[in-house]
């Protein structure tokens, strides 16, 4: 994944996003809960203390419940209801007796009643504790009114002071009645033989009084005890009853209940049941009472009257206002809220008690606090939670997805069409992923298409290639005509020509030789765009070739006041160029800068500059815009379009020079100011070699008509006293001088081109030759087998029925190449074609358009060789002669042995230049095969990319047209535009293309040329080296395979081993298969102890065993005149054993096939 | 011939008050409830025969040594006086007499009368001045004395006249210190009172 520093990746983009809204909701939500809680837990405690009044109000229920269970319970006491009996009994029998009227009551009976009652209370005592009863009495009832003004008569009170129990004193008198009191602080439980019936009379009142303490307190009605006794309440029923009342200022529970008891009937004397003693229970609620509620509820509580509190749990001094309707009730010290509950206890009563519940409101306020922090904290842990879970879900639904689509997107942008992305989720991301690999389909399915049509095209550019080659032939050919008729009309071939006839003769010459150049010029550059050139680099003297170009430029100063000055030190370094090329690049500097300047000076001059050397050529011309200066040297620039027409020239002439500088690894550049002049900057690297070494070769010196560089086409008219300097070229001199005979040797010119006969015919007639024309090579073996005397043959290959080749075979059959030289020319300049001309036997080759200067000293080389050659078997054979036949003294014999030793010494320094020359030949024939196949390749870029660059500028000239008219459009402009885009799109990419084609043949060619050790792979260099020769094995239906398990490194020498493969391949071509044989060639490459084994084999024709240890001797071949020179194996064997350090031998079977062993150490010293 | 006296007059009783008879008739209740709630009050007679108060009070009597001539003489006496005569209110305010006034009276609705004889059958003490002074010729004394080997009885229903109540009477007998029986302590336990039990 890319991580550029803005790339902020989703699933965080998204959190955060989350992060934000989460701190909203948190704050949002805080405040709500916040604002919420307080409320909720207001409503939540009014509720709670309406509850809890509930219970309140239900506690003051079960107060009433409790006296009521208490009154049932009494009820229930068989000792009580006795006892209650006989007091009920007891008193009114007292008064209703009349026998017994105004006596005192009997004095145990006093002491029974006071008895009686205390063990009542003795009785009553836990139910007081148990149910928390603040008081029981009871009153007498008088059921059969025994006694007058029967209001009730309290008998017993027991409340938390202590007991009142009452007693009649005297009979007949309801109101004498007499109260005794005792307090608990003084109160003992009567003893058991206390309450003994019989011990009654053994007491007296008196003992009876010390024993229990009483104090005698004055007489009490039922109103001076109770406040508020209603009579009607007292006699209201059979019933139990209770009512709430205020008594003494304090609420009170009063529950009253009429107990039934046996009671005689004073007019019948029977026993009758009948409600005849009132029992009275109280409860009081004082704060004592509230306090012990309160410790049962947890919270306070009060009673209230009409909203005023009457009594409450809190400390007497918290005094309270009333009950407002908000549920607060305000104190002295702090604000409560409250919440009430009506008390209803049976319907006595119109007065509303309220059971009151408080709870302070600062507690309210603490427990809101404590919640609101606990729901916030509640609230932030969730918030992280929810955080975390997205998190996740984010990670694995759009994360994972997202990354695997990202991988997708890289592979397939890289080029992995096959990919596709598995991500399998159900949402958007699962469908952009089917979306996706139905895209990598669809691509793929282009990308098949986009390669097919390419194959197309490439087929379609192979097509234009052959076309341009063909056609580049048949311009020559004519081209060549032109100028060799023309040229040795004016040396006088069809007779005297006059001055005029001459002049105009010249200008034919001149200008068919500057066409020739164009032409040739246009392949070169095309060929340099492509790096398909290849340059010899040799140590070169910069002064020298200076001298040169500026001596051939001096034709170009014409009529200019213009001095040409050379400014370079004489022992300045060598540099490591091309001569040729080098003075190509110079003399079209010098040309352009000619071109340009009218007058002054053109100065080229040269420094060293580091480790290289910095050649300017500087005029005083028209100079250039700075803003042209960066396009001088793009092809077809001019610095304007009005130069052109008035200077004229291709706009080819800077951009070939650029290219040529970068070829030797050099750079170029310009510096100009217009008006004042240009300066032209280049820089070659320096040669290793020193400048005392260079002493032998010294550079040739152009002869008349013959071309340097590629296509410098030295004027012939200017041209005085060549410098001659070859040797050949001396023998040539040595035999005209030597010489007297003219016409004293034959040459048969065979050609089916009229005009080809007539130009070699006429210059060789001019010379001493005598010319034999023949138009076919069937015409032409039949004048050699008429018998003709013929020294050499000059041969076209190309004829129509029987080519160069097949004719020179048939010669081959009954001369030697000693006995019968052959030249071929062609037009066609490929190392197959050199190849197959000398394996068909060919001891030269020319190449159209030649000058006529070569022409005739390769003619005169090879009948020279020839003749010699015969002279020393001739002399030979005398020798033999006259050893044999002459009895020769030893003096005789020493001198012609001596004579015989020079001579041959003589002869095979010749051959051996001559076998020299063959071997550099065949290298170049090699080379010459790479060169051709890359001139296929690129020409068809290029003819594109002109066909294109014209195109644009008719366009151009159109659309500039109507803009000058004022007819432009804008759909114009656009169509324009588009027009335009689309055409550079093509140049461009058609040159592009033609860059990479020439990368590839670069790397083998130079290999070839520059002889450099160095480190490469075998398996991947082999398979460069097919590419290559890739034009050539296509014409044959052979199939050649390379295996290698591994691409195993070595360091040797390249260009040697491509050489080696390149020559094994040609001689599996032409010796193991017949023409229209296809067969197997396999290459196996192998590691091997410290070097590398390659089997070259072919299951071709095979070798037989005699011919075996032969294979690598020097001209020993099997297809002689067929096509083998004998020299392929030969250097096979001699760059193996001696340049590579390895070694070779050769396997053969007949009709199965060769196999060749080869062993190269993989590190060459 | 006693016996036979006693059955007389038992039926006497039970004819001479034939109208009350029929009155009491008329008042229906359950037997077996009734008699519960009588052996239940016969336990409160039976203690109070045995208290020293009583037992003190029948030795008195019986040291007294009335003779049956004398015994009968007051019980004609007893007979022909009202209830405000001397010798009847003595024997309602001696000390056994006070003791069973206090008894009746602090239970009203319970006793109809109370009273108290030596061996002879003579009143010791009684609370209302009962019809005889002497009970010896009675069948419930002669069955709860037992010739000094006393036993409780409790007699039938009947109408007591000196109430004015129907009543079953609880006869106890008062048992000296060496186990003789010395007297019998006869309490009248109302019907109503029973009945409301």
């Amino acid at each position: 994944m890319k991580v550029t520093p803005s790339y902020i990746g989703i699933s965080r983009q998204i959190i955060i996003i989350v992060l934000m809204i989460m701190a909203f909701i948190t704050v949002g939500l805080s405040i709500v809960i916040g604002v919420k809680s307080f409320n909720n837990l207001a409503t939540l405690t009014l509720d709670e203390l309406g509850r809890t009044s509930k219970i309140f109000s239900s506690q003051l229920n079960e107060l009433e419940r409790n006296a009521v269970e208490s009154i049932v319970d009494i009820e229930k006491n068989t000792l009580l209801l006795n006892r209650f009996e006989q007091l009920t009994n007891l008193g009114p029998y007292y008064f209703s007796d009349s026998s017994q009227k105004d006596i005192d009551i009997d004095e145990s009976d006093k002491i029974y009643t006071l008895q009686s009652q205390l063990e009542i209370v003795q009785a009553l005592r836990p139910f007081q504790n148990i149910h928390q009863l603040s008081s029981i009495s009871f009153y007498y009832l008088s059921p059969f009114n025994q006694l007058e003004n029967a209001s009730p008569v309290l008998s017993l009170r027991m409340d938390r002071e202590g007991i009142l129990v009452g007693q009649f004193n005297t009979k007949g008198q309801v109101e004498n009645r007499t109260y005794h009191h005792v307090s608990y602080s003084n109160y003992e439980d009567p003893s058991k033989d206390f309450f003994n019936i019989s011990s009654v009379y053994e007491l007296t009142i008196h003992e009876f009084y010390r024993r229990i303490d009483f104090k005698i307190s004055s007489t009490i009605g039922v109103d001076e005890i109770f406040e508020g006794f209603e009579r009607d309440d007292i006699e209201g029923g059979y019933r139990i009853h209770s009512a709430l009342i205020i008594n003494d200022g304090l609420p009170v529970i009063r529950t009253l209940a009429p107990v039934l008891v046996p009671v005689s009937n004073p007019d019948t004397w029977e026993a009758e049941r009948v409600p005849a003693i009132l029992m009275v229970i109280d409860q009081t609620i004082d704060e004592e009472m509230l306090v012990r509620l309160k410790s049962q509820l947890g919270i306070d509580i009060a009673l209230a009257k009409e909203n005023t509190i009457l009594v409450s749990s809190l400390p007497k001094n918290e005094s309270f206002g009333s009950l407002l309707d908000d549920q607060t009730v305000t104190s002295s010290v702090q604000n409560f809220y409250y919440s009430w509950q009506e008390i209803k206890f049976g319907e006595v009563g119109d007065e509303k008690f309220q059971a009151v519940v408080l709870s302070p409101i600062s507690i309210l306020a603490t427990l809101t606090r404590g919640l609101f922090l606990q729901m916030s904290l509640l609230v932030a842990l969730a918030t992280v939670l929810s955080t975390v879970a997205i998190f996740t879900a984010i990670r694995r639904l759009v994360n994972k997805p997202l990354n695997q689509l990202m991988d997708g997107v890289e592979k397939i942008s890289s080029g992995d069409l096959t990919h596709r992305v598995q991500v399998r989720s159900q949402n958007e991301l699962g469908e952009l992923a089917s979306e996706f690999n139905l895209m990598s389909d669809k691509l793929a399915k282009k990308s098949d298409e986009l390669q097919n049509k390419i194959e197309a095209l490439k087929e379609m550019d192979k097509l234009k290639d052959s076309f341009l080659a063909n056609t580049s032939h048949e311009l020559r050919t004519p081209l060549n005509g032109i100028i060799g008729i023309a040229d040795s009309m004016i040396d006088g071939a069809a007779g005297e020509v006059s001055e005029v006839q001459s002049m105009n003769l010249s200008m034919i010459v001149s200008s068919g030789r500057r066409l020739s150049s164009l032409v040739d010029d246009i392949l070169d550059f095309s060929k340099m765009r492509h790096h398909d050139l290849q340059l010899m680099l040799a140590p070169v003297d910069i002064k020298i070739v200076t001298n040169i170009v500026l001596k051939l430029s001096k034709t170009l100063v014409k009529q200019k006041d213009l001095q040409l000055i050379e400014v370079i030190e004489s022992d300045l370094p060598l540099v490591n160029a091309d001569e040729n090329r080098l003075q190509q690049i110079l003399y079209n500097l010098v040309g352009n800068a000619l071109k340009f300047t009218n007058s002054g000076y053109v100065s080229i001059s040269a420094y060293l500059v580091g480790d290289q050397m910095e050649i300017s050529v500087t005029d005083s011309g028209i100079g250039i815009p700075l803003d042209k200066q960066k396009d001088i040297f793009d092809s077809f620039s001019q610095a304007e379009d009005s130069i052109s027409s008035e200077y004229g020239g291709t706009g080819l002439g800077l951009a070939v020079t650029k290219q040529l500088v970068e070829l030797h690894g050099g750079e170029i550049w310009i510096k100009s100011t217009p008006g004042i002049g240009s300066a032209f900057f280049f820089t070659l690297p320096l040669s290793a070699t020193k400048r005392g070494d260079l002493k032998k070769l010294t550079p040739a010196i152009p002869k008349e008509g013959e071309k340097i560089g590629s296509h410098i086409m030295v004027p012939s008219v200017e041209l005085t006293a060549p410098t001659l300097r070859n040797t050949d070229v001396k023998a040539t001199i040595e035999l005209n001088d030597g010489s007297d005979q003219k016409k004293a040797f034959t040459v048969l010119v065979v050609d089916d081109e009229p005009v080809n006969l007539q130009v070699i015919s006429n210059h060789l007639s001019l010379h001493r030759y005598t010319v034999i024309e023949a138009i076919s090579g069937s015409d032409a073996l039949d004048i050699i087998n008429s018998g003709n005397k013929i020294d050499l043959v000059m041969l076209d290959v190309m004829m129509p029925k029987m080519s160069g080749f097949e004719v020179c075979q048939k010669i081959r059959e009954e001369y030697s190449t000693i006995e019968l030289p052959i030249i071929l020319v062609t037009a066609k300049n490929q190392a197959t074609d050199l190849i197959e001309g000398f394996s068909s036997g060919a001891n030269d080759y020319l190449t159209k358009p030649f000058s006529k200067y070569e022409l005739l000293a390769r003619i005169n080389l090879h009948i020279q060789l020839s003749n010699s050659s015969k002279e020393i078997i001739e002399k030979e054979r005398m020798l033999k002669k006259y050893a044999n036949n002459l009895k020769l003294t030893n003096d005789e014999l020493k001198q012609y042995q001596s004579s015989l030793e020079i001579m041959v010494e003589k002869r095979t320094s010749k051959l051996k230049d001559a076998q020299k020359q063959l071997i550099e030949s065949e290298k170049m024939a090699s080379l010459g095969e790479l060169v051709a196949g890359v001139a296929h390749e690129i020409n068809t870029p290029v003819g594109v990319g002109v066909t294109a660059a014209s195109f644009l500028s008719d366009e151009t000239k159109n659309i500039e047209k109507k803009y000058a008219d004022e007819l432009m459009t804008r759909e114009d402009f656009s169509d324009y535009l588009s027009c335009s885009l689309q055409t550079t799109e093509m140049i461009l990419s058609n040159l592009q293309r033609a860059t990479e084609l020439i990368k590839s043949f670069k790397k083998v060619a130079v290999d070839q040329t520059a002889e450099d050790k160095r480190r490469f792979f075998v398996t991947s260099y082999v398979d460069e080296i097919l590419r290559t020769l890739h034009p050539r094995i296509k014409k044959t239906k052979h199939n050649i395979e390379v295996v290698s398990e591994e691409d195993i490194e070595i360091n040797s020498y390249p260009g040697t081993f491509s050489q080696i493969i390149t020559n094994l391949i040609m001689n599996s071509i032409i010796h193991a298969f017949d023409e229209n044989d296809s067969g197997n060639i396999v290459i196996d490459i192998k590691q091997k102890s410290e070097g590398i084994i390659v089997s070259f084999s072919d299951d071709g024709k095979g070798v037989c065993k005699e011919d075996i240890s032969k294979i690598f001797d020097p001209f020993f071949t099997t297809k002689r005149g067929r096509g083998g020179t004998g020299l392929g194996l030969h250097i096979v064997y001699n760059l193996v054993t001696q340049k590579l350090k390895g070694n070779i031998r050769c396997e053969s079977e007949l009709g199965k096939g060769t196999i060749f062993y080869i062993y190269i150490p993989s590190i060459v010293e | 011939m006693k016996i036979l006296m006693s059955i007389i007059t038992f039926y006497f009783v039970v004819y001479s008050g034939g109208c009350e008879k029929t009155y009491a008739q008329e008042i229906p209740y359950d037997y077996n409830e009734i008699q519960l709630v009588f052996l239940e009050q016969a336990k409160t007679v039976v203690t109070m025969a045995a208290s020293n108060s009583i037992i003190r009070a029948v030795e008195e009597h019986n040291s007294l040594g009335l003779v049956m001539d004398e015994i009968l003489r007051r019980d004609k006496k007893w007979i022909s006086s009202n209830s405000t005569e001397e010798f009847k209110v003595k024997l309602q305010e001696n000390r056994p007499g006070s003791i069973l006034k206090s008894l009746v009276l602090r239970n009203r609705a319970m006793y109809s009368e109370a009273f108290l004889t030596g061996n002879k059958g003579a009143n010791v003490g009684a609370y209302p001045a009962t019809s005889d002074y002497w009970q010896g010729d009675e069948e419930k004394f002669t069955i709860a004395f037992n010739k000094g080997n006393g036993r409780l009885i409790i007699t039938p229903v009947e109408f007591d006249k000196s109430s004015g109540t129907y009543a079953a009477q609880v006869a106890a007998p008062v048992v000296d210190s060496n186990g003789i029986t010395i007297g019998v302590l006869f309490v009248g336990i109302k019907l109503s009172y029973a009945k409301v039990k």
